[in-house]
């Protein structure tokens, strides 16, 4: 039923396009997914929808590698929101456009003292298919730095952070807005920008259901708070 | 090491470490009237019905790096979080129930006539134990070896919580395919994965069988 009625929609605005879309009746929940590393930014923006519209909004943070598998297999997405532009490739977008960008940073746990990236016996990295787990790869590649022995795999970017303050790693690859976000850690060094693929977060419309969502993103409340915690817009 | 392997030397590792402790808790659990045998059946019990995600984040907390258990194990060689000991105990642990419930089983359904005579020729509970009890208990052991080797090798929830995801290392079978389902390509390399754990999980049900018919015809020679 509600693709039908988002097929209907699809249609509507494929036939002419000064036609507005029908209002979305308020009742029905926009499901978006979006990067983990988004967390705390995107739950604010929800939170903050929320409260002016009425409209429920749903967000499952997850590795974008791992959204976009589910959204191929069918997941119910509005809204995706990823790390990394290519993985809106394999899922059918009606809009798609370039949001924010992001900084690379290794991570050591708080206490740590003297740290040499190239002493280390353990390193926590994304999998290679998670955005991040690709970025540091091609970063630590283009420095020159070794895997060392023991490399621990986390599933999202969360995930590696929790490993690094778990003590599971002697470090770890993250971006720089999580590494704010946990005070276990801090930032041993920050990666250069020419070492790897611009960080590039693109949302991804995928049903006229999350249209006004995915345009609020864009508004400058919205932006604002992508810049607070550190995140860097793309015009 | 691939990570069919490891699975299996992890799985091995988690059964032979048990299995005293299985049949050390079996035995309290059948042949003692202590008052502590409610508490430790449903300790030992516990991660059969846990999510063993929660199981995983105990042990977590337990065996943490920064904590002191695993800064005195790590000191002492052993580090069992984020290492491969690590998945050695998640499998340990979670197959434990399994395992003390068939071995608990086996020592149930034996006739307790034969303990008794022994006891009555003058032998100690230790050597009854060993002369009667746990020869009359291995088809039951083995089974439940057999049974938590099975479960212990398809350990996830514990195991990427307690020892994370390091190949070679930590990345039993399980693990791998939870990696590869969204790396490109990724479902024509979980294929072989997929069969080798069908092929192990259908021999371990074989097995467990052929043990349960071997220990029924014993019982029936016996009696």
């Amino acid at each position: 039923m509600r693709s039908a009625v988002a097929l209907a929609c699809a249609l509507l605005a494929a036939c002419d396009r000064s036609t507005p879309a029908p209002p979305v009746a308020p009742s029905t929940p926009v499901s978006v997914f979006a990067a983990a590393s988004l967390r705390e930014l995107v739950t604010e923006i929800g939170d903050a929808w929320r409260k002016k519209t009425g409209q429920e909004v749903r967000i499952q943070f997850e590795a974008s590698s791992t959204l976009a598998r589910q959204i191929k297999e069918g997941a119910p997405a509005d809204v995706f929101i990823t790390a990394a532009p290519e993985w809106l490739d394999p899922v059918q977008v009606i809009e798609r456009y370039d949001w924010l960008s992001n900084r690379l940073v290794c991570v050591v746990r708080k206490d740590v003292r003297d740290f040499d990236i190239t002493r280390v016996d353990s390193l926590a990295l994304a999998n290679e298919q998670v955005p991040v787990g690709a970025y540091a790869k091609a970063a630590l590649a283009h420095q020159g730095i070794k895997l060392p022995g023991r490399t621990i795999y986390g599933s999202n970017v969360r995930d590696v952070l929790s490993k690094v303050s778990q003590g599971g790693a002697a470090a770890g690859i993250v971006y720089a807005t999580d590494a704010a976000v946990d005070p276990e850690v801090r930032v041993a060094f920050t990666l250069p920008e020419e070492s790897h693929p611009k960080i590039r977060y693109a949302v991804g419309l995928l049903t006229e259901n999350g249209r006004r969502f995915a345009g609020v993103l864009r508004e400058a409340a919205s932006r604002d708070a992508a810049r607070r915690r550190g995140f860097v817009v793309i015009p | 090491m691939n990570s069919i392997w490891l699975s299996i030397t992890v799985g091995l590792a988690a059964t032979l470490g048990s299995l005293p402790v299985a049949v050390a808790v079996a035995w309290f659990l059948e042949r003692t009237r202590s008052g502590l045998r409610d508490l430790v059946q449903t300790v030992v019990m516990l991660p059969l019905v846990l999510p063993p995600v929660v199981t995983g984040y105990l042990l977590l907390k337990l065996f943490s790096p920064i904590g002191p258990v695993g800064r005195a194990l790590s000191s002492l060689g052993t580090p069992v979080a984020f290492h491969w000991m690590g998945a050695v105990v998640a499998a340990g642990v979670v197959g434990l129930p399994l395992f003390v419930l068939m071995t608990a089983q086996a020592m149930k359904a034996i006739d307790p006539r034969y303990e008794i005579v022994s006891g009555s020729l003058g032998a100690s509970r230790w050597r009854t134990f060993w002369r009667v009890t746990l020869p009359l208990t291995w088809p039951g052991i083995l089974s439940g070896a057999v049974i938590a080797f099975a479960r212990g090798l398809g350990e996830f929830g514990a195991t990427i919580i307690l020892a994370g995801r390091i190949p070679g290392e930590t990345q039993t079978i399980p693990l791998e395919i939870y990696a590869e389902l969204d790396a490109p390509g990724g479902e024509r390399r979980i294929l072989g994965l997929i069969v080798a754990s069908v092929a192990i999980g259908t021999a371990c049900v074989l097995a467990s069988r052929a043990l349960d018919r071997w220990y029924r015809r014993r019982l029936e020679i016996e009696r």
